[in-house]
Parts: C-alpha cells; structure tokens; sequence
C-alpha cells in the first residue's frame, strides 16, 4: 500500500518535473525566435526600408533609368578592380606569414603586433599617403588604391589564418617531411591544400574590407571613385528619386557581400576561436 | 622520432627549401616589408606634416614646427570633435557589447530559418560603412520612413542641429554597424567553452540566467574584452559613419571625421595631420591593452 504511495507520488512529481522543463523549453525557443526576427529587422531596417520605398514609390523602369543615368556601373567595376587584386595580394602575403609565425615561440606575440597594425585609424595614414602619392606622380589612380589596401587586408589575413593554422596537425608536414618533401614542398603541397577553406574565408573578408573603404578611396584614388566613395558624393546634390534609387544599389552592394560572409561565417567563428584560444 | 627522420631528410637534402631558418624570413620578410613601407613610413611623414604648412594648393614641404599644433589646440572645433570621439566610443562600447552578447547567442543558436536570419544579421558589418551612413541618413531625414516619423513624432524635426541627437545618431549607426563583428566574437569565446562545463551547471540545477551569470560570462570574459576593445578602438579611428551622417557641409563631432574633413576632403594636408595625429594616442592605447590582454599565461612565463 505504503508501496504504491511512493511509486504514484514519485510518478507525479516525475510528470510535474517534464512539464515544467516542457514549458522551460517553450519559453526558451520563443525567446530565441523573438530575438533572432528583432535582430533581423534591425540589422536589415536601411535595406528593408530601401526596397519598401522603391517598390512602393518609383516604377521599375524608373529605377533602372535613373541608376543607369548615374555611374552605378562604373563604380561597381572599379570596386571589384580593386577588390580582386588586393584579396590575391592579401592571401599570397598574409598565408606565408602566418605560417613563418606559427612555427616560433615570439609568433604569437609578433602575429599580435601585425594584427594591431590594421587599428592605426586610417585617415592619419591617409593624409600622408596621399601626399607622397600626388608627389611621385601616383595620385588619383585605381592602382595606388590597390597598392595600400592590403595595409589594412594583410594584418587582419594573418590573425585569421594563424587561427586557421591552429588547427592543422603539425603531425602532417612531419609526414610530408619523412617522405622526402621539403619543408617548401610540404607547404605549399600538404598544408595549403588543407587551408582552401581559410582561403576563401580570408579571401571573403578581405575583398569585403577594400570595398568597403571610404577614406584612402578619396585620398588616392580622388574622381576615380569606387561605390563606397561614388554613392556618398553623388548624393550630396541628388534629388529624392534619385536617393531611392541610389539606395537599390546599396542594396544590390550590401546583399552579396552579406551572403559570401554567410558562408564563410562558421570558419570565421571557428579560426577566432582559435586565435581566442591562444588569449 | 618523426623529428629525427626529418632532420635526416633535411640534411640529406640541404637544399634552399629546406633551410627553416632562412624559409622563415623568406615567408615573413614580404609582409614585413609591405607594413613597413605602408604603415610605419606614412606614420613617421603625418608626424612630419603635422610639423608642416603643407596644403593640397601648396604641397611644397615647409616646416613650421608645432606652431601648427597650437593652432589646433586652440580650435573649438578640435575639443567638440574630441568630446565628441570619448562620448561615442564610451556610449557604443557598452552598448556594442551588450548587444553582441544577445547576438552571439543567436548566431550560434540552431533554429529554424536560420539561413535567412545569419546573412541578415551579418548585413551590419559586411556593408560598406559609408553606405550604410547614407542609408541611415536618409532613413532618419525622410519625412515618410519609421524612424524619421518616429523622430518628428518625437519633436525632433532636423537632428542636425541638436548635438546631443547627432551624437546619438553616430552612436546608433556605430552601435548598428560594430554589434555583428562583436558577436562573431564573442561567439567564438562561446564555442571555446566546453559543453561539459555547461552540461554539469545544468545538471546541478542551475537555470539559464544563473548559468549565464555565474558560469559563461566568466569564462567568456577574455572574449568579451577583446570585442569592447575592438570596438572602442574601430569607433576612435573610424571617419566614415560620423563625415558621411553630418554631411561635407555640416561641421565634423568625432576626431576622425575632422581630420578627414581638413585633410583630405579639405586639402589642408598639414592640418588634417596634425588633428589625426592628436587623435592617435587614443586607438594606441586600447591597442596596447588589447595586446597586453592576448597574452597567454603559458607566453608570460617564458
């Protein structure tokens, strides 16, 4: 009898404890959902709020004739003319040094102070850069501007692929080593292969980075602007319609670069967590 | 063992790839060179503009000594633009952080629609900050967007002309555009926490928000230092959001953006360096910690 007691109390108390955690749960996804579509709307609002206007304010055709009316194309072109080379730049730089550093004791600690360089605000740069340019004759041109973004690219290139690099069994080169590769040939044919992934992530960012720069932009490359430095100008004097359409190419801009970083997001996280380790 | 067969490998070979010593500078000088040249050399001529009168017009180099400082000391222009700089970086590091914790949470969280909600939420940061000031800009300036009817609604007709809504202004775009960096990594500070250690706090019965307090922020202390640092430093240096939200015709509330303004937007070559060269000490010193913080325990020792 006493017995039975026992077992029903326990059997009720084991029901209310799984409600309980049942309800816990549910409030717990109700929350991250809450977050996660709060977060959304925030993070997209200017976006969001560009393609409600145009869509709702000026006929496609219009759109696509102001744009065209503008030098949306041409900036577009000189961004990725920019963008291409630094990221190759960046990679062929910043993947040897990361793996130079990897494999001595002050590596961290320099790998640190390279990775500080890219803090040094860029407008005091800027101003001397594009002093020395104009002096030798380089200013106002896309291939200064390709020359100092890796500046910024480079330090940011090699933190991430040390975090990359972390990851990466020393065991593999040794292998390679016995095998009668050389320590170039083990690099460049055992752990290079390995570090695709890392590649196109470093690749991703650093593309994003020289696209994104508005400062050494207008210092060197002056009337030869790319999107970032041609919407700001070209809108100081446009009119309404002209502002919505110009934020469609805002739009057209922000998406791909958000969607390649997406994919690229869990390396990311995963080679910070590497170099977070080192912390 | 494996170490042996190498050093025998090597020795049998002894060609120049195999010298480590020498493929270590092979693989280091490039880049070394390139910072050098790019970084540290334009640094050493900004401190030598900002002795100068060199102007856009006139880029003959004329020393005037720190004359040239003075004159921008006693600018009321440069003390807005450096209370301007504190109040930002202060104000959007908290709240940066704050946010990118929420933030980091989600981005790691498994969910569903979460292909749409990660490039959404990376928006932010991926957008060229100039962009997305403008965007802002005419977000807050439209009569017919949310938030500029949410802003006249407020009484707030033309925010250019209060300081304290530009202020707030630069600090919501800055705060908008830094949180997703700082979640990224944070999350990665999360990630390195074992899932034991969690595991265990729950089995002892602790609940989520004691979990948060008293076991994930601790041990994802070094990470969050590392964001708020991030993103102090990224606000001081950063001219884009505050030039592009005030115009080029409104007056500049960050150092950064005075600089730019004077320097390069403005031509005056001289005093474009000498205001970013005062602003220097700021980024420098949060890059000091920042680098005083990345030291293992295992590096102090040696």
């Amino acid at each position: 009898m006493i017995g039975g007691l026992a077992a029903r109390t326990a059997a009720r108390e084991l029901a209310r404890q799984r409600r309980r955690q049942a309800v816990r749960r549910v409030v717990e996804r109700a929350a991250l959902y809450a977050l996660a579509a709060v977060a959304s709307v925030l993070c997209a609002a200017p976006f969001l709020w560009s393609l409600w206007a145009a869509v709702h304010e000026v006929p496609a055709g219009e759109s696509v004739r102001l744009l065209r009316s503008t030098p949306f194309g041409a900036w577009v072109g000189r961004t990725v003319l920019v963008g291409g080379p630094v990221t190759a730049v960046t990679v062929l730089l910043a993947l040897p040094a990361a793996y130079a550093l990897r494999r001595r004791r002050w590596g961290g600690t320099a790998g640190r102070i390279i990775a500080v360089l890219a803090l040094v605000p860029s407008v005091l740069l800027a101003v001397p850069l594009s002093w020395a340019a104009d002096g030798l004759g380089l200013g106002g041109s896309l291939g200064t501007l390709v020359l100092v973004e890796p500046a910024v690219t480079v330090p940011v290139g090699v933190l991430l692929f040390g975090g990359f690099l972390r990851a990466v069994p020393v065991d593999v080169e040794e292998q390679a080593l016995v095998d009668g590769h050389s320590r170039l040939a083990a690099f460049v044919r055992v752990v290079v292969p390995l570090l695709r992934p890392a590649i196109a992530a470093v690749a991703v960012l650093a593309f994003t980075l020289a696209a994104g720069d508005l400062v050494y932009a207008r210092a060197l490359a002056g009337a030869r602007s790319t999107v970032a430095a041609g919407i700001p100008a070209h809108l100081e004097h446009g009119a309404a319609p002209l502002w919505r359409t110009l934020h469609l190419g805002v739009a057209a801009v922000a998406v791909p670069l958000a969607a390649a970083t997406d994919l690229v997001l869990g390396r990311i996280i995963a080679a910070s967590a590497g170099t977070a380790d080192r912390t | 063992m494996s170490r042996v067969a190498a050093n025998t490998a090597s020795r049998r070979r002894g060609g120049l790839a195999d010298r480590e010593g020498l493929l270590t500078w092979l693989f280091l000088l490039p880049s070394v060179v390139y910072l050098a040249a790019l970084v540290l050399v334009p640094l050493a001529l900004a401190i030598a503009l900002a002795l100068s009168g060199v102007t856009a017009a006139a880029p003959a180099y004329r020393f005037t000594g720190v004359r040239r400082f003075g004159s921008v000391l006693s600018d009321g222009a440069f003390w807005r633009a450096l209370t301007g700089t504190l109040v930002v970086a202060g104000v959007s590091t908290v709240l940066v952080v704050l946010c990118g914790q929420v933030l980091a949470h989600v981005l790691l969280a498994r969910f569903r629609g979460r292909w749409l909600v990660r490039p959404l939420v990376l928006l932010p940061w991926t957008t060229p900050a100039a962009l997305s000031a403008t965007s802002w800009r005419w977000l807050l300036d439209s009569a017919h967007s949310p938030a500029g009817r949410l802003l006249r609604a407020a009484g707030v007709a033309s925010w250019h002309e209060r300081p304290a809504m530009v202020l707030g202004t630069i600090v919501a775009v800055q705060v908008w555009r830094l949180t997703p960096l700082a979640a990224v990594v944070m999350a990665a500070g999360l990630t390195a926490i074992p899932r034991d250690v969690r595991d265990a706090a729950r089995v002892d019965g602790a609940g989520a928000v004691r979990r948060a307090v008293e076991v994930v922020i601790p041990l994802a202390l070094p990470s969050i230092a590392v964001a708020a640092l991030l993103t102090a430093i990224l606000t001081c240096a950063d001219a884009a959001v505050a030039a592009v939200l005030t115009g080029p015709g409104g007056s500049p509330w960050t150092l950064a953006a005075l600089a730019y303004a004077r320097g390069i937007e403005g031509g005056a070559l001289g005093r474009g360096a000498a205001i970013a060269v005062l602003l220097l000490p700021l980024p420098l010193a949060g890059a000091a910690v920042l680098l005083r913080a990345g030291r293992s325990p295992a590096e102090e020792a040696a």
